[in-house]
């Protein structure tokens, strides 16, 4: 009889206690849609449950560092009243998290992280959903690539390289993963360089690396911090950076492709979120917002993107989605092109 | 030698109370994330590594590596109990550990393995102290032409740990090839296999293969051969009875020494992991060790075989993490984006730039090896108590950890019809009486030999000579030639002599 | 009703220790034809169906050599359709989990295996059943923060 007391009263405590905190979240609410309703006349929107952040790969790469990170930060400053969770979904080359992703159709809770050398290998692989098909939410940072070599070569400027690269598989050049954004940056130079250099696919660029230092291929395609620590030990030397502009810091004299004359030579890794197909705008708005207050906080900055080597940069759903509509067809032509598809 | 002082310094650094707690919370969490099926310390690395930003950057190295390494202990209680590889390494582990358990010597089992890991931890470690960076150079003379080689020393040496019918193991390899061969190719990177299902287009997954065809099959073995699996007699649960006598003690170290360092070399090898150490340790232990017969129906050489070697690959991978910044595996992946993150810049400038963590790190796994191997047989009396577990309760149980574990891997539920697929399989193959691990080797060695074949060729634009480029080419061939033809020639030998 | 088991059971058994062997032929011939699509030799080394090419080819040879190797050998096979209860049951407990939630599926499987097929008590089968789901939930769930499928009605 007792317990059955003591239950009731338990339970009726619990009741009134997610109602109390009901109605204050949703008083907070009201006051927030008040204050957003003066800005846009549109209810806004915030995450019911828990937002699922889908990372096409494994744990440990880029691309969860970048979804953890946002997570940390969104959820510390209070930009989100729900955490983000990391979940991760390797598989197809990014073609299963695509798919999932897809097939949540106007799911709001649901966000993946958009980079776009799987942008380009879904293209590649023929996957069933392609990037165009989700909602493109904002890109957040640009990652540079470098073409490097080891210390002692016979090419240590770029032009030497392009020199020595115009023999027909003379110079191996090696990169991570096909159909991705090294791949495509040596085409790039095959293509305007006129180079008839050989590519060397390995699976991760920690193989590159080794395979770069061992001396079994001649340059290699690389993330700034992917190898800044042979860089700065000495052991390889940067020839030159892909980025449309030079980047600083111990990167500061290598040369840029298009100041060496090949202005079509350009090409940076993009990351970027994206959304189910039928997100609602408001939803959009909201990651849209939230997005632009992490990458405002200076932990992003000094504890991500300097530590990365990474650009920042921020643009919202609207302009990624003109972003990124120019640049898949920029990879679409050149995959065709070098005969990646068909 | 400037190495043992700085060794001394890094003693300094690791014995602080903090850096011991952290050594052991590692330790902990290692033995249980690698004890559970599927999710690895893959999983257990990337999780906490957030959570450690706010440690001191020792630290927090300290408590992951624990993790890493004392994963390779844990990994062999399931193997080893419920013959479910707790991660792949542990497939060798489990060809002996769960034999010598049904014959209720679990106990004893348990106790090879953590003694076992223990060796070829610390083999792994000195090694890391005085020639890390040394070996990690070493390293990288291996290319792909000479991975090659290593692979196909291992793909022929298949054949001598398959029993009794050479023909039934050359099936089982091919079929563990033809799984392998679903998936992307490398060089045109276009799907084959795939029946147009996004799920199989970068293949079968590893993990849910070995649970369904360990785990699994256990189960439905288990539901359709019920009277096999009686209650087992263990006698006696103390820790005494599991401690291995004087005679036992003798034949396990030395190839737990032996296998210690061979794993190390292997896991400093680019491409080559914790995985590929167990086995062709196990094999070389087969080919060359003393108690050759009873190889695969519950031989402690075989437990220790596979156990030291894969906690000694794991300490070497180390050695290029560390001087070159280059991570041989995933988990490896993950500490190296950690060690960046806290600002530290892993390549051949680390020790000299922050020699305190370099060396309190390399301090600390001797102390934490010693912790696992505390904690581990501390926990074998509780382990042993599995084994007494009445199958009935044990199927259903099995088959939660089964879903549950191999869905963790990549959150697919696909991966779970696979598991239940390969079970199936699994009990076909039985039944046949075809043997399930030249399937699973052949299935983790084909990828490999495929990516380093395609490598080689088009780094040699065509030529074969890139194959007999080098001096470790040329020594890798011979010792396949003399593998190979070995027992032919002994044969061949010995034959005339009873004639005479 | 044993007497009929047994002798429908002989009479699988005597074409299944064959036929696995001769599936796979089957597999291996599937695959050596499929290997040409893949192409054979590319850019001066194996294209993408080099070595299915090998693998169908082995599988072919073995899988003939093992085939007769069993048409030989007299002894019985013990197959049996239980074999495919643990199977069915489990992609039962997948399809249900889609509807409540993994977790609560794992408990009423538990417990019925336990109690209807085992013949335990009520105590038993009651006890393993919440047990093992609350361990799996607590490691798996809690703190490696795996998303198990949570059903439609997002129970756990």
């Amino acid at each position: 009889m007792k317990m059955k007391k003591m239950m009731s009263l338990v339970i009726s405590v619990l009741i009134g206690a997610s109602a109390a905190t009901g109605c204050a979240s949703k008083a907070l609410q009201t006051s927030e849609t008040a204050v957003k309703g003066a800005e846009e006349a549109k209810p806004a929107f915030t995450p019911g449950k828990e937002v699922e952040v889908v990372v096409p790969s494994s744990a440990g790469g880029g691309s969860d560092l970048n979804a953890r990170t946002i997570a940390d930060i969104a959820f510390k400053n209070q930009y989100t009243p729900k955490n983000f969770m990391v979940t991760n979904m390797p598989g197809g080359s990014g073609g299963v998290a695509f798919s999932y992703v897809y097939g949540k159709g106007t799911n709001d809770e649901t966000i993946m992280v958009l980079h776009n050398g799987q942008i380009m290998s879904t293209i590649a692989n023929n996957a069933p959903v392609t990037s165009d098909k989700l909602t493109y939410l904002p890109v957040v940072a640009y990652d540079n690539l470098l073409l490097v070599t080891k210390k002692g070569a016979p090419y240590q400027t770029v032009e030497d390289f392009i020199e020595a690269a115009k023999t027909p598989e003379k110079v191996k050049v090696g990169g991570s993963q096909r159909g991705n954004t090294d791949n495509l940056a040596f085409e790039l130079i095959n293509k305007y360089a006129e180079t008839k250099a050989a590519y060397v696919q390995f699976n991760s660029s920690g193989d590159t690396m080794t395979a770069l230092l061992g001396g079994h291929v001649d340059v290699g395609i690389f993330n700034p911090s992917e190898c800044i620590g042979q860089i700065e030990a000495g052991e390889l030397v940067p020839l030159a950076t892909f980025a449309p502009e030079k980047i600083g810091g111990a990167f500061a004299e290598v040369p840029t492709f298009k100041e060496k004359g090949f202005d079509n030579i350009v090409l940076s890794e993009v990351r970027a979120f994206a959304g189910p197909p039928k997100m609602s705008a408001e939803a959009i708005a909201f990651y849209d917002e939230v997005l632009k207050k992490v990458t405002e906080t200076d932990e992003w900055k000094t504890n991500y993107l300097e530590k990365n080597n990474l650009q920042p940069v921020y643009m919202n759903s609207a302009e990624a989605k003109a972003f990124f509509e120019k640049e898949v067809e920029s990879y679409r032509t050149i995959f065709k092109e070098v005969g990646i598809i068909q | 030698m400037e190495n043992i002082q700085l060794l001394l310094q890094g003693f300094s650094v690791a014995a602080t109370i903090p850096n011991i707690a952290a050594a052991l919370a590692g330790a902990f969490m290692g033995l249980i994330v690698g004890a559970m099926p599927g999710i690895g310390s893959l999983a257990g690395v990337a999780l906490l590594l957030p959570l450690t930003f706010k440690m001191n950057p020792t630290t927090a190295i300290i408590m992951l590596a624990a993790l890493y390494y004392s994963n390779m202990y844990g990994g062999s209680f399931s193997a080893i109990l419920l013959n479910i590889p707790g991660d792949s390494p542990a497939i060798m582990t489990a060809l002996d550990g769960y034999p010598m358990s049904r014959k209720g010597k679990a106990g004893k089992a348990l106790f090879t393995a953590s003694i076992s890991s223990f060796i070829g931890g610390s083999i792994g470690i000195i090694m890391l102290t005085f020639l890390g960076p040394l070996a990690a150079k070493w390293g990288l003379s291996f290319g792909p032409a000479e991975l090659t080689w290593l692979i196909i020393l291992a793909l022929t040496s298949i054949g001598w740990i398959i029993g009794d019918n050479p023909s039934k193991g050359l099936l089982a390899t091919a079929i563990g090839m033809m799984l392998a061969t679903i998936g992307l190719d490398k060089a045109l990177g276009q799907p084959r296999f795939s029946f147009d299902s996004i799920n199989l287009f970068s293949g079968v997954s590893f993990i849910p293969l070995v649970i369904g065809m360990f785990g699994f099959g256990q189960v439905i073995d288990m539901v359709v051969n019920r009277s096999e699996y009686g209650a087992v007699e263990e006698k006696r649960l103390t820790i005494k009875e599991s401690i291995l006598d004087k005679s036992e003690a003798k034949r396990v170290t030395p190839v737990a020494c032996r296998s210690g360092l061979f794993g190390c070399f292997i896991g400093i090898l680019p491409g080559a992991g914790a995985t590929m150490a167990a086995f062709l340790s196990y094999i070389m232990e087969k080919r060359v060790g003393r108690n050759k017969a009873e190889m695969g129906q519950g031989a402690m050489e075989g437990v220790a075989a596979a156990e030291a070697a894969n906690n000694g690959a794991a300490i070497g991978a180390f050695a290029p993490l560390l001087s070159l910044g280059i991570p041989g595996s995933g988990t490896a992946a993950v500490l190296l984006g950690g060690l960046m993150m806290w600002g530290l810049q892993p390549g051949p400038l680390l020790f000299k730039n922050n020699p305190d963590f370099v060396w309190g790190l390399i301090g600390s796994m001797y102390i934490g090896n010693i912790l696992c191997l505390i904690v581990a047989i501390g926990c074998i009396p509780i382990l042993m108590k599995v084994v007494r577990v009445p199958s009935s309760i044990m199927i259903p149980i099995i088959s939660c950890i089964c879903i549950v574990g191999t869905y963790s891997v990549n959150n697919n539920m696909f991966d779970v019809y696979l598991m239940i697929g390969a079970g199936v399989l699994a009990y076909f193959l039985k039944l046949a009486k075809i043997s399930e691990a030249p399937i699973l080797l052949a299935f983790v060695l084909t990828p490999m030999l495929e990516m380093y074949v395609r490598q080689a060729f088009d780094i040699s634009s065509g030529r074969l000579n890139v194959f007999v480029g080098s001096p470790i080419s040329i020594t890798l061939m011979i010792l396949i030639i003399v593998f190979c033809l070995a027992p032919v020639l002994i044969k061949l030998i010995k034959k005339p002599n009873p004639a005479e | 009703m044993q007497k009929n088991d047994s002798i429908r059971i002989e009479r699988e058994v005597i074409e299944m220790k064959r036929f696995i062997p001769a599936v796979f032929i089957l597999i291996g011939i599937y695959w050596t034809v499929m290997s040409f699509s893949y192409g054979l030799w590319i850019r001066g080394g194996p294209g993408g169906g080099f070595l299915p090419l090998v693998a169908g080819i082995l599988a072919i040879i073995f899988g003939v050599v093992v085939t007769m190797a069993e048409f030989k050998d007299k002894t019985p096979t013990n197959f049996t359709f239980k074999a495919f209860l643990p199977p069915l049951i489990l992609l039962g407990i997948i399809v249900v989990s889609q509807l409540i939630g993994i977790i609560i599926t794992l408990v009423i499987y538990i417990f019925s295996w336990i109690r209807f097929y085992e013949k335990e008590s009520y105590l038993k089968s009651g006890l393993v059943a919440v047990l093992c789901p609350a361990v799996i939930y607590a490691i798996f769930v809690m703190w490696l923060k795996v998303p198990l499928p949570q059903g439609i009605l997002g129970l756990l």
